[in-house]
């Protein structure tokens, strides 16, 4: 049980204690941090209330910035606070509940309102790498009347990959071999990375490609906020001069094939590539999974050309 | 008399002349032909009997016939281009010695004829590349 988990408990145990006013108002809320120039946004849900109305006041840095009454059916409800300018700026937010009869405070707490970090991290450990975020993306709250409990949220990244990447028998990059979760308070939906080969490849004209070679490889999610990348069946061979096309033409072989290293790629050579993904989650962090990969064997190795002395005779060349 | 003497030493100038260009065309084409040798042929297993291969065995790799015709052909092009250069190629399966042409056989294997004519010279070479399994 996590010490957070464990504090929530004892205040739970706090307010039970002391005694609940018929009056009491109990909510629980979240808020999502948003980006610079972003809105955050407030929810806040019911969980128990004996009167009618109250009137709700939020102030930005002492400002008056909402002011609005709201019965119980009003719950739950969004409120868009105001957004952040710069990176650097932070705004304190005070929430005032006031029942509408007595004027008498229902609850009131204060946060600081700051933009998500957007971190860019590295990653080299990809079996069991690990990144949370410098700045917290949700704020989870519970108030039972003025008894307020903020818990500052936020989102880790984890590799499940391995750390050696060996392909003895074949030349395919197995892209399910990579795997990671996010801890995150809510469900994050990604739907593909970018990969990139940090070693230039040589074409089939014995030049060097320009750039380095990226792929966007779609993911699978395995489990909520767990994904896996998915082995991409998407690359045609050109039956004229062997190079890997992304899209059919006259000249690809039918047959869709995954990414592959070319053959001049040599055994043994280590290929640093990165997975890339980009803004994941609230928090938009950028994750960089680097390592490298080897291929180990050379199927090659197993057989060679040999210049044979005696030619055969009375055969018919094909002339070019 | 004079212009016997000329006459001879352009005479063996000449003479000189093209045995320089003859020595030089036939180092030329040596060095050409050298460049073809067991490392360049394997360079032309294609890539998806490669791919093949790691599932069936060694008997499924097969040369990129369009891929090295058109490589020989560069090749001597760029290297002796006032040679007139014909290139011809027998592909047959190692394992059966039937031509590849016939179904059921592989490209695995090549024989070819190089045919340089230069100036009034003409060579010829026949060269033949086999696939093979270590033991």
């Amino acid at each position: 049980m996590s010490i957070k988990n464990i504090e929530m408990i004892l205040f739970l145990i706090q307010s039970f204690l002391i005694k609940p006013n018929s009056s009491s108002l109990e909510i629980s809320g979240l808020i999502s941090l948003g980006d610079v120039q972003e809105e955050s946004k407030l929810y806040l849900e019911l969980l128990s209330f004996t009167k009618d109305n109250v009137n709700l006041e939020i102030y930005e840095d002492d400002s008056l910035f909402y002011k609005e009454q709201i019965s119980f059916q009003d719950f739950p409800f969004e409120i868009a606070l105001p957004a952040i300018e710069d990176i650097n700026q932070t705004k304190k937010i005070h929430l005032n509940m006031k029942y509408s009869e007595a004027n008498q405070v229902a609850t009131q707490f204060t946060f600081d309102l700051f933009p998500i970090s957007k971190d860019i991290a590295i990653i080299s450990n990809l079996k069991e790498g690990r990144y949370t975020s410098q700045t917290p993306s949700f704020i989870h709250l519970y108030a039972f009347g003025t008894q307020v409990n903020l818990q500052y949220e936020y989102e880790t990244f984890i590799s499940l990959g391995k750390n050696d990447y060996q392909f003895f028998q074949s030349r395919y990059f197995d892209f399910s071999l990579f795997e990671f979760k996010i801890e995150s308070k809510k469900e994050i939906h990604l739907t593909n990375c970018k990969v990139r080969f940090l070693t230039q490849f040589l074409n089939s004209d014995l030049f060097f490609q320009e750039g380095y070679t990226y792929i966007d490889v779609p993911l699978i999610a395995l489990k909520k906020n767990h994904y896996r990348l998915e082995n991409d069946f998407r690359f045609y061979i050109d039956r004229r001069d062997g190079n890997i096309y992304e899209t059919q033409n006259l000249w690809c072989e039918e047959e869709l094939m995954p990414f592959f290293f070319p053959l001049s790629v040599g055994f043994h050579q280590m290929i640093p590539f990165e997975i890339i993904l980009e803004e994941i989650g609230q928090s938009k962090m950028t994750i960089f999974l680097q390592n490298q990969v080897e291929l180990g064997n050379d199927l090659r190795e197993n057989c060679f050309y040999i210049n044979k002395k005696e030619k055969m005779e009375g055969i018919e060349y094909e002339y070019v | 008399m004079n212009t016997c003497k000329v006459s001879f030493y352009f005479l063996l100038f000449c003479v000189l002349l093209q045995s320089f260009f003859s020595i030089s065309m036939a180092n030329k084409i040596d060095s050409t032909l050298f460049l073809i040798n067991e490392e360049w042929i394997s360079n032309f297993i294609s890539e998806k009997s490669l791919l093949e291969a790691h599932e069936y065995g060694i008997e499924m790799l097969e040369i990129d016939t369009l891929k090295l015709k058109k490589a020989t052909k560069e090749i001597f092009v760029s290297n002796i281009p006032f040679a007139d250069t014909k290139v011809g190629f027998y592909f047959y399966d190692c394992f059966t010695m039937e031509s590849c042409t016939i179904d059921g056989n592989r490209c695995n294997s090549v024989q070819m004829k190089i045919e340089i004519s230069f100036m009034k010279e003409e060579i010829e070479r026949i060269v033949c590349y086999e696939l093979s399994k270590k033991n």
